[in-house]
């Protein structure tokens, strides 16, 4: 079966850049969030914990 | 009349329950609610009789076609005296007979998946009233109630081996259950080991690159297994520590 994998989460996944950094970040149990940044520039923040969306 | 055609009659007529249990209880062709056999069948032949009876209604209803009771319970019985002219009405009829029992399990069939779809839309979570009884679909799905918004799994997996222990890091792709709903294996992506002796805060040496603020330096400790996806039984396993991690886009 297949397990999570949210949007955001494929997007980063299936960038070269960010799957990288991804890979770095969940082999550190030190750090509670990362900015990950794709080779088309988009940043994205992954969290230990739930992050609340930026209120304008 | 053959002894085992009233066996095959009750079989053809509870086939509906069994169809609709098991396409009501199978996700990505698991079945992810265990019951005994007993309980199963008993089941099941409760589904047939709901199916029968609103295919009947329906039939009745929108149709002149009607259900002969009494061949039906002649045939049920094994009675050895049915008439030819029973006989010959059951042989007419062949094509509606065989289109009704076609129609019941194509009916069975979508009525599972319309009911599994109504349950996990009101019963979303492990916690739910109505859920499931297999709770690492629950878990590795990330349907819990504390863990909604979640977007991956990271799993961390204490492997025995022979001489040592390794701890595996990686994103959990996908699981598989065995027959009684238990987790059978499971396969990582980004994968990378340490042996367990090594785990000493000291040597981490994790780095952040200002410029970039990105990590650019790895621990020592850890093995970059090449490939796409790792295969870890279960049954090697000697615990899990599973961390649902949660990402969000920045402007």
């Amino acid at each position: 079966m297949k397990a999570l994998l949210g949007n955001l989460a494929k997007k980063i996944k299936h960038d070269p850049q960010g799957n990288e950094q991804l890979r770095l970040f969940i082999s550190t149990s030190s750090k509670e969030s990362e900015l990950i940044t794709l080779s088309d520039g988009k940043k994205y923040r992954i969290s230990r914990t739930p992050l609340q969306k930026a209120v304008a | 009349m053959n002894i085992a055609f009233p066996a095959f009659f009750i079989l053809i007529l509870i086939i509906p329950g069994f169809i609709f249990q098991n396409s009501y209880e199978k996700v990505e062709n698991t079945t992810i609610d265990k019951k005994t056999f007993d309980v199963s069948s008993s089941l099941a032949f409760f589904y047939a009789l709901l199916i029968h009876a609103l295919l009947i209604s329906l039939l009745s209803l929108f149709t002149s076609i009607n259900i002969n009771y009494e061949i039906s319970l002649k045939l049920l019985t094994g009675s050895k005296s049915i008439p030819d002219a029973d006989l010959s009405a059951i042989a007419a009829n062949v094509p509606q007979i065989f289109w009704y029992f076609s129609s019941a399990y194509v009916f069975a069939f979508i009525a599972g998946k319309v009911f599994q779809k109504i349950i996990f839309t009101l019963n979303p979570y492990k916690s739910s009233r109505f859920s499931f009884d297999t709770p690492w679909y629950y878990e590795l799905k990330g349907k819990l109630s504390g863990t909604q918004d979640a977007q991956l799994i990271k799993l961390s997996c204490l492997v025995d081996s022979k001489d040592s222990s390794f701890l595996y890091y990686g994103i959990l792709e996908d699981f598989y259950l065995d027959s009684r709903g238990e987790l059978n294996r499971i396969v990582l992506s980004n994968v990378q080991r340490r042996y367990i002796e090594l785990d000493d805060a000291d040597t981490l040496l994790n780095m952040m690159d200002s410029e970039q603020n990105t990590i650019t330096s790895r621990s020592p400790r850890f093995y970059k297994i090449k490939g796409n996806r790792l295969i870890l039984k279960y049954e090697d396993i000697r615990n899990i520590n599973i961390e649902y991690l949660y990402i969000t886009e920045e402007n």
